[in-house]
């Protein structure tokens, strides 16, 4: 059994995860891990999938899918190899991010030099423009030994001197107003996952 | 992750609508500190406040970083404390406001509510003294609030109580002169007083709670201010159904936040959750009004016709939103309308448009009474008296919750301007349009029988 993670990035059009998944499929493959997302026009897709057989590589599962793109997409294949989690054995929680005012140049760089400085791991971050004005949103695993209060101190000085506001806030105050789980729920859930 | 749009609903909720955690509550029981002796019994008392409330604020700051959402208060609410004072002295129940006093302090709480007594059908020689003791105690003491329930609607009201405790009333205004009668916003008096309300001055540790407890209070007018705000601007015709919608959703999401703090707190102190009272409760600060909320409503003129249906939408929509959101709500939920401490009512009972009748009648659909109002100083205690047997009446016939805080500010006159300052805020003398006449019916006494339970139209 082989199993490949799958990269295709393709100007946005109807039916782009349809011919990926025609593709894999033709090929006896089973798609069992995807991400997806459009940003600017630009469709990409992270995927992984499972092949029954051993005979089979990545470069051909990739000549497969590209076959269905022809050169304008851009699509890579290696084999998986179950990666090193970056805080196994840490306990940890999930905070959830949010910065927004006027963009520049750098500003990705710094807020990312600020989180891995801490050894604070970014699980998941969307940004999008109105004008001059840029939203980032980010879900941050962060180590329970950070004194939160500091790091939401120093985050917003960091940014605070570019005109920028932000917020640094656990995500179980997201889940309860987001979601109509009983409260009960939510907690139990996050006492549960508090390590990993 | 959740969605992007609900996050970002969530950090303008609190970056921009200024939603708080109005108050943590933790009740105490203190049943177990009754003593013949007064010193054994106030060092019971402070012996264990300062033990199960040690942590409180320490815990509800740490907290309030991890989901930097404001948690303004953390206070306690005790067993009724007429309830110790059974076979004492004068002089004990002033050591005993002088032992919860000290005792907040010690644990770093602003006030500390249960100086209380229950006389709705009756009155005790502990309770008569606890409600004596009020003047000298509530000038003597910072952080003690005090209330006393008269009436209930399964007991009628005690006659007897509203007239002492509007005399009452007058003396805590006078021993309390120098500071235009402020004593008398450290009392509330009830009808079918709440055994779980988080907020003060009225908070108290009902006898069905647990030895202790954790209750919150959830604010948020601005955030329901905001939401029919933006509702408006989509859609300027909207019906009224629509922004009780709008209400009701947005009472979801604030319900939520209290919830999760009251449990996570009770959790780390390790003791029981209790409920979260979502009541609309505003400070003097422009953004934190329930009065506003009218006006976004289309109420342009507070106090016009139309207002206590505004009222009686808002207070609705608000516990529909509450419910569903938890199953764990209680305490008073719904709409506080203190005159002092919301700069629209404060403006409208200024400019004579919201008047102490109108007040009144929204009370009838509104979650408490007729609160922080500045009365002139010579208005009678039959009169106070008159005031608190109409609005026990509402609260009684209706099955409600009412209440009243009435400062009568000694050597001021009607329309004069009195500041308390912070969160009580700052309002014009205003007075019923007719401030003699019922002396003789009150001063009859007794009780007011229970209401008949059928018949109801």
């Amino acid at each position: 059994m082989k199993r490949f993670v799958i990269n295709v990035l393709i100007a946005d059009r109807v039916g782009v995860l349809r011919d990926i998944g025609s593709a894999v499929a033709d090929r006896g493959g089973n798609i069992d891990g995807i991400s997806q997302t459009v940003v600017e026009g630009y469709f990409t897709v992270i995927l992984t999938a499972s092949f029954a057989t051993d005979d089979i590589t990545a470069e051909q599962v990739r000549q497969t899918i590209a076959t269905r793109f022809g050169p304008e997409a851009s699509v890579t294949v290696r084999d998986h190899q179950s990666p090193r989690d970056p805080l196994a054995g840490i306990a940890c929680e999930r905070y959830v991010v949010t910065l927004h005012g006027p963009d520049r140049i750098g500003l990705i760089k710094d807020v990312m030099t600020f989180l891995s400085g801490r050894k604070i791991n970014v699980e998941d971050w969307y940004v999008s423009f109105a004008g001059d004005q840029v939203t980032h949103i980010g879900e941050v695993t962060v180590p329970s030994r950070l004194d939160i209060q500091q790091v939401q101190t120093e985050f917003r000085t960091l940014l605070g001197q570019h005109g920028l506001s932000c917020s640094f806030q656990h995500v179980n105050l997201f889940r309860v107003t987001s979601e109509v789980a009983p409260v009960r729920t939510i907690l139990s859930e996050t006492s549960h996952a508090g390590s990993r | 992750m959740p969605g992007q749009g609900d996050i970002l609903h969530t950090v303008r909720m609190l970056q921009e609508e200024n939603l708080d955690v109005r108050t943590v509550t933790l009740g105490i029981n203190l049943l177990e500190c009754a003593d013949r002796d007064p010193k054994r019994m106030t060092a019971a008392v402070r012996g264990k406040i300062q033990s199960r409330a040690a942590n409180l604020v320490r815990i509800c700051d740490e907290l309030s970083a991890r989901y930097g959402l404001p948690i303004v208060n953390k206070r306690l609410a005790i067993s009724p404390a007429s309830q110790l004072l059974e076979g004492h002295n004068p002089a004990t129940a002033r050591a005993l406001g002088h032992a919860l006093d000290e005792s907040a302090a010690a644990v770093k709480v602003d006030l500390i509510g249960g100086f209380t007594a229950l006389v709705q059908k009756g009155m005790t020689p502990g309770e008569q003294l606890l409600i004596e003791s009020l003047p000298e105690v509530l000038r003597d003491t910072r952080r003690v609030c005090s209330s006393i329930n008269v009436a209930t609607t399964k007991a009628g009201i005690n006659v007897d109580a509203v007239l002492l405790t509007g005399r009452i009333i007058r003396q805590i205004a006078e021993a309390t002169a120098d500071h235009d009668g402020f004593g008398a916003a450290k009392l509330v008096v009830f009808a079918n007083i709440p055994e779980d309300n988080p907020f003060m001055a009225g908070a108290f540790l009902g006898s069905g709670e647990p030895e202790t407890v954790i209750h919150v209070g959830v604010s948020g007018p601005g955030v329901i201010k905001r939401a029919i705000d933006r509702l408006v601007q989509l859609d300027p015709d909207c019906p009224l159904d629509a922004i009780a919608e709008e209400i009701k959703h947005t009472a979801f999401r604030v319900t939520r936040t209290g919830e999760l703090i009251g449990r996570e707190v009770a959790d780390r102190l390790g003791v029981p959750f209790g409920v979260v009272d979502l009541s609309l409760a505003p400070t003097p600060r422009v953004g934190d009004s329930v009065g506003e909320i009218y006006q976004a409503m289309g109420i342009r003129i507070l106090g016009a016709p139309g207002t206590t249906a505004a009222v009686a939408l808002v207070n609705d929509a608000v516990k529909k939103g509450g419910a569903f959101a938890s199953s764990s709500v209680g305490g008073l939920s719904g709409a506080f309308i203190p005159v002092m401490e919301d700069h629209a009512l404060a403006k409208a009972v200024a400019d004579g448009t919201l008047t102490l009748e109108k007040l009144e009648a929204m009370t009838a659909v509104c979650s408490v009474g007729l609160d922080m109002i500045v009365l002139p100083g010579d208005l009678s205690a039959e009169t106070l008296s008159g005031m608190i047997l109409d609005e026990a009446s509402i609260g009684v016939i209706n099955r409600k919750t009412t209440a009243l805080r009435l400062i009568p500010v000694p050597g001021r006159k009607h329309g004069e301007t009195i500041h308390f300052g912070g969160l009580f805020g700052s309002g014009t003398i205003t007075s019923p349009a007719c401030t003699t006449g019922s002396e003789d019916f009150v001063r009859r006494g007794g009780h007011i029988p229970a209401p008949i339970q059928s018949l109801n139209n």
